[in-house]
C-alpha cells in the first residue's frame, strides 16, 4: 500500500534506502529489519563456512584409509561443523526470520525492545567471531559439538598436538551467542503479546507467528541448561571443581544430561520456525487457506512440551535403568504425533487447492517429504533396541541430517524464495531457482540416505578414516560426490542472493499474493513498517479485503505468468 | 574363518532379536512413508494450477484431525510395546551375575580380562559358542563405546559407571567392530576384533594364554629382553613371567598370538611390528612415545615380542 506511488521498476532495492545508508546505520541499527538483515548475512557466512568444512569431511572420507587429514585436523572440522551449524548458522538464520516477520506479520513497528535485539546480534556475532579466533590459539574445538565430559577436562585436551584451549574458546562464545539468543526469545515473546495489531486476537495470528513464540518459549527454558553445563565445564577446566570428574566422585553423564535438556529442545528449536515457514508457503502456493489451523497450533505447543520430556533418549547406549528408558522411549514416539498431525494438514491444505511450483514451493514439498523420512528414522531411534544397534553410526548422522538439512534448511529455503523479495524488494530469479532446487534434492538424497547404509554396515560417526570393510568403499564415494553436487546447488543459492539484488525483478508490494500483513506494506517495507496496518477479520487479511474489494490484486501471482510479461 | 561387519548380518542371539525390531519398525516405516508420499505426490499431480480451477475453500475437519492423531497414536503405542519386548530379551539387568569377561576400555585400546580363568589379554576378544555371556564394562579414562555391529547391542563405556552385555554366540567367526563414541585422536583406529570359538577351540586358547610367556629362544631374542628391560617399556606393558607392573598398556604376555597390532591398527608381521616400534604415532595417534630405538634394537624386541605366542 505504500510503495503505490512509487512505479515497481523504479523502486529500490533496500540497501539504497537511505535509512540504511552509511557504516554508521549499520554499526548502530535498531530497526528490527536491519537487524534482521544482519542476522541473514552473518548466518549465511557462517554458513558457508560450515558447508566447507562438510566438504573436507566429505573430501577426506571419499575412501578408505585416505591420508589426506590427520586426526588432530578432522577432529576439529568436524567439530568446529557441528557447532558452527548448529548455533551460528541454522539457529540465528531462523531468528533472523523470527525478527524481521513477526512484527510485519501481526502488524507491529518494532520488536518490543528494539535496542536489546541489536544487543542479540552483536553478542552472537562477537560469540561467532571468538570461536573461530579459536583456530589461531592452537587449536579449536575438538571433541564434537556435545563436548562429552570428561573428554573435555584439561588433562585430556592437553597434549603435544594443542594446548586445549579450543574447549575454553567454545564455552565462552557459546556462552556470550546463548545470552543473545535468551535475549531472542525473551523479545519475541514480548512482542507476540503485547504488539499484534488491534484487531489480532490469538486465534488470527498468522502460524508462523505461533511456532516463533513456541520456539521463543523453547529457547528461554533452554539455553539456560547449555549456559549452566558451560559454565560447569569451565570452573571445572580452571578451578578445579570436578563436576565431571569420576575420580573426585563428579558424574560424566551429568554433562550429558545437562547437555541433552538444552540439546533436544534445540532440535525442535532448529525445526519449529522451519514449520512455521511452511505454514505460510503451502496456502499461498496452493491459494487456499491453512487446513487446521487450530490444530497445526495446539500441535506446535505439544511438541513444545513433549521436547522437554524426550532429552535422555540421546543416551540410551549410557547403560540407564530401564524404568527411564520407557518414558523416554514413549515421550519420544508420542512426539511423532503432533508431528504427523502437521504433515498431514499440509497435504490437506494443498489438497483441492490450485498449487503453483515456484521454488519456493517446491522446496517445501521436498520438505515434506524428506523430514517425513527423518521422523520416521526417529522414531527407529526412540525404539530402544534399535538405538542400542545404531545410536553413535552414520545411521544416525544420516537421521538428524535428514530433518536439519532435508528438513530444516529446506524450509529456510522456501522462506529466503518467498520472503527475499519482501526483503530486498527484488525477485529472487526462478530459474536460478530451480537448478539450485534440483541440485540440492540430488545431492542431499545422495549424500544422505546412502549414509544409513553406512551406519549399517558398520561405520561409527566422528572417526576421521575407516578400514576397507565390505560395502564401506562404495558408500562413502557415493556420498562424497553428492555432497560436491549438493554444495553446487548452494552455491547456486547464494549466486542468485547476489546477482537477484542487482538484476531481479522488482517485487512490488505483494508478487506471491501472500495472506498476511507483511504483504501489505511496501517491499521493502518502509523503516516504521506500515502506515495503515488493515483490518484483520481472519487469519488471511489480505484475502479478505480483496474479496470486499478494497485491495486490488496488483500483480500476477505465479512467476509462469510473470516471466511472460 | 567368515568375517561379520553389519548389523544386517546378526551373530548372536541378541543381534537377531534387535534386528527384528528393526524389520518391524522399518515394515512401519516404509508403510507411512508411502501413504505421506502417496498422498503428497496425488495432490501436486491432481491440484496443479490450471486456468478457470478455482481453489476449494474448506479449512477444517475435526472427523479427519482426530483419524490422524489417533492412527499414529495407536502406531507408537505398538512400537512401543515391541521395544519393551525386545529390551527385556536383549539385555535385562546384570542382578549380580559375575561377569565372564571384563572389557576395560582405554585411550586407544581395550583391555581384558577373564576372571574365572584368570587369563589378561587385550584388544582380541575370545568368546565361545553357544553359552549365554556376561560382559562387564568399564572405562580407565573418557567416554568409549563398545560396538560390533554383528553382535548387536553397543554400549557405552563411562568412567565410574560400569555397564553390562549380555551375547549368546550363534557363529563361530571373527566380528569386527571399533569403538563408537568419540574418545579423542585415536577413536578412529580404536578397533574391535571378537573370535567366537567353539568351546574345544577356546578352552585350547585359554589353556595357552594361561601359560606364562615362552623365554627368549635365540640369542636375539634375549637381546630384546633387555632392551625391553631397559628402554622402560616395563612401566606400561606386563609380560607374565618377566615382569608385571605395567598397567597402563597392554598385555604382552602372547603378543604375538594375535591377529593384530595397536587395537586393529596393523595386521601382526614382524615388517608391522618394527614400524610401530619405530614410529608408533606415524601408525595411530596413541600414548605409546616413539622410543628412538636403534635398528638392531628394534629388530631385538621383534625377535622377542614375535615369539610371545
Amino acid at each position: 500500500m505504500n510503495g503505490g506511488s512509487v512505479p515497481p521498476e523504479k523502486a529500490g532495492t533496500v540497501f539504497q534506502m537511505k535509512e540504511y545508508k552509511g557504516l554508521l546505520s549499520w554499526l548502530s541499527p535498531v530497526d528490527h529489519k536491519q537487524i534482521g538483515i544482519m542476522y541473514f548475512i552473518t548466518s549465511l557466512t557462517f554458513f558457508l563456512v560450515a558447508v566447507s568444512l562438510a566438504m573436507i569431511m566429505r573430501t577426506q572420507l571419499i575412501r578408505p584409509n585416505h591420508g589426506w587429514l590427520s586426526s588432530a585436523t578432522y577432529n576439529q572440522v568436524f567439530s568446529m561443523h557441528g557447532t558452527t551449524m548448529v548455533f551460528l548458522a541454522v539457529m540465528p538464520m531462523l531468528i533472523a526470520f523470527m525478527i524481521y516477520f513477526t512484527p510485519l506479520m501481526i502488524g507491529a513497528r518494532d520488536v518490543a525492545f528494539p535496542r536489546m535485539n541489536a544487543l542479540s546480534y552483536w553478542l552472537y556475532l562477537m560469540g561467532g567471531l571468538l570461536l573461530y579466533f579459536s583456530f589461531f590459539t592452537g587449536g579449536a574445538l575438538n571433541v564434537g559439538w556435545s563436548a562429552y565430559a570428561p573428554l573435555t577436562e584439561t588433562n585430556y585436551t592437553m597434549s603435544k598436538y594443542m594446548i586445549g584451549t579450543g574447549v575454553d574458546y567454545w564455552i565462552v562464545g557459546l556462552l556470550l551467542a546463548g545470552a543473545g539468543t535468551i535475549m531472542n526469545s525473551v523479545n519475541i515473546l514480548v512482542t507476540v503479546a503485547a504488539l499484534r495489531a488491534p484487531d489480532m486476537k490469538l486465534s488470527r495470528v498468522p502460524l508462523f507467528v505461533w511456532m516463533s513464540a513456541a520456539n521463543a518459549v523453547l529457547m528461554l527454558l533452554a539455553m539456560p541448561a547449555l549456559n549452566t553445563a558451560l559454565v560447569m565445564l569451565f570452573l571445572d577446566r580452571h578451578l578445579n571443581a570436578l563436576f565431571f570428574v569420576p575420580a573426585a566422585g563428579g558424574k560424566p553423564l551429568l554433562w550429558q544430561h545437562y547437555f541433552w535438556f538444552f540439546g533436544h529442545p534445540e532440535v525442535y528449536i532448529l525445526i519449529l520456525p522451519g514449520f512455521g515457514i511452511i505454514s505460510e508457503v503451502i496456502p499461498v502456493f496452493s491459494r487456499k487457506p491453512i487446513f487446521g489451523y487450530a490444530f497445526l497450533a495446539i500441535a506446535t505447543v505439544a511438541i513444545g512440551f513433549l521436547s522437554f520430556g524426550v532429552w535422555a533418549h540421546h543416551m540410551f547406549a549410557t547403560g540407564m535403568n530401564f524404568t527411564v528408558y520407557y518414558v523416554f522411549a514413549l515421550a519420544s514416539m508420542l512426539i511423532a504425533v503432533p508431528t504427523g498431525i502437521k504433515v498431514f494438514n499440509w497435504i490437506a491444505t494443498m489438497w483441492g487447492g490450485s498449487i503453483s511450483f515456484d521454488t519456493a514451493m517446491l522446496f517445501a514439498v521436498a520438505f515434506i517429504l524428506q523430514f517425513t523420512i527423518g521422523g520416521l528414522t526417529g522414531v527407529a531411534f526412540a525404539t530402544v533396541p534399535i538405538d542400542w544397534a545404531l545410536t553413535h553410526t552414520y545411521f544416525v548422522v544420516a537421521h538428524f541430517h535428514y530433518t536439519l538439512l532435508g528438513g530444516t534448511l529446506f524450509t529456510v529455503m522456501a522462506g529466503f524464495y518467498y520472503w527475499y523479495p519482501k526483503i530486498t524488494g527484488r525477485m529472487l530469479s526462478e530459474k536460478l531457482g530451480k537448478i539450485q532446487f534440483w541440485l540440492m534434492v540430488i545431492g542431499f538424497n545422495g549424500a544422505f540416505f546412502i549414509l544409513h547404509f553406512a551406519g549399517l554396515a558398520g561405520m561409527p560417526r566422528r572417526v576421521y578414516t575407516y578400514p576397507d570393510l565390505p560395502h564401506l568403499a562404495s558408500i562413502n564415494l557415493i556420498s562424497s560426490l553428492s555432497a560436491y553436487i549438493l554444495a553446487l546447488g548452494i552455491l547456486v543459492f547464494f549466486a542468485n542472493l547476489i546477482v537477484s539484488l542487482r538484476k531481479g525483478k522488482p517485487a512490488g508490494d505483494n508478487p506471491w499474493n501472500g495472506a498476511t500483513l507483511e504483504w501489505a506494506t511496501s517491499s521493502p517495507p518502509p523503516p516504521r513498517n506500515f502506515e495503515r496496518i488493515p483490518p484483520v477479520r481472519s487469519i488471511t487479511p489480505l484475502w479478505d479485503l480483496k474479496e470486499s474489494g478494497r485491495l486490488p490484486d496488483t500483480l500476477p501471482s505465479s512467476s509462469r505468468e510473470r516471466d511472460n510479461e | 574363518m567368515d568375517y561379520f561387519t553389519s548389523v544386517l548380518s546378526p551373530g548372536t542371539r541378541q543381534a537377531v532379536d534387535i534386528l527384528r525390531a528393526f524389520y518391524i519398525v522399518l515394515g512401519v516405516s516404509a508403510f507411512i512413508f508411502a501413504v505421506v508420499a502417496g498422498l503428497s505426490m496425488y495432490a501436486l499431480c491432481r491440484f496443479r494450477r490450471r486456468e478457470g480451477r478455482e481453489p476449494k475453500t474448506f479449512r477444517e475437519n475435526v472427523r479427519l484431525e482426530v483419524l490422524w492423531t489417533a492412527i499414529p497414536l495407536l502406531i507408537v503405542t505398538g512400537l512401543f510395546v515391541v521395544a519393551v519386548w525386545i529390551m527385556s530379551l536383549v539385555n535385562p539387568p546384570a542382578l549380580g551375575h559375575q561377569p565372564d569377561l571384563t572389557v576395560t576400555a582405554h585411550q586407544w585400546w581395550w583391555g581384558l580380562r577373564y576372571p574365572q580363568p584368570g587369563v589378561t589379554a587385550a584388544n582380541e576378544i575370545h568368546l565361545p559358542v553357544g553359552r549365554r555371556l556376561l560382559l562387564r564394562f568399564e572405562s580407565g579414562d573418557v567416554i568409549h563405546s563398545f560396538w560390533v555391529p554383528s553382535l548387536g547391542q553397543k554400549i557405552d563405556v563411562i568412567p565410574g559407571h560400569p555397564n553390562h552385555l549380555w551375547l549368546t554366540l550363534e557363529r563361530p567367526g571373527v566380528y569386527l567392530g571399533a569403538c563408537s563414541s568419540f574418545c579423542g585422536m585415536g577413536h578412529g583406529k580404536m578397533r574391535i576384533r571378537v573370535i567366537a570359538q567353539s568351546t574345544d577351540d577356546f578352552n585350547t586358547w585359554i589353556g595357552s594364554q594361561q601359560q606364562p610367556a615362552s623365554p627368549p629362544s635365540a640369542a636375539q631374542a634375549a637381546k630384546g629382553v633387555g632392551v625391553f628391560m631397559e628402554k622402560n617399556c616395563i612401566n606400561c606393558h606386563s609380560i607374565a613371567g618377566l615382569v608385571t607392573k605395567g598397567r597402563v598398556a597392554p598385555d604382552l604376555t602372547h603378543v604375538a598370538s594375535r591377529e593384530t597390532l595397536a587395537a586393529g591398527a596393523l595386521t601382526n608381521t614382524p615388517e608391522n611390528l618394527s614400524r610401530w616400534l619405530r614410529d608408533p604415532q606415524s601408525v595411530k595417534d596413541c600414548n605409546m612415545p616413539d622410543l628412538g630405538l636403534s635398528d638392531d634394537q628394534v629388530g631385538y624386541l621383534v625377535a622377542y615380542l614375535g615369539g610371545l605366542k
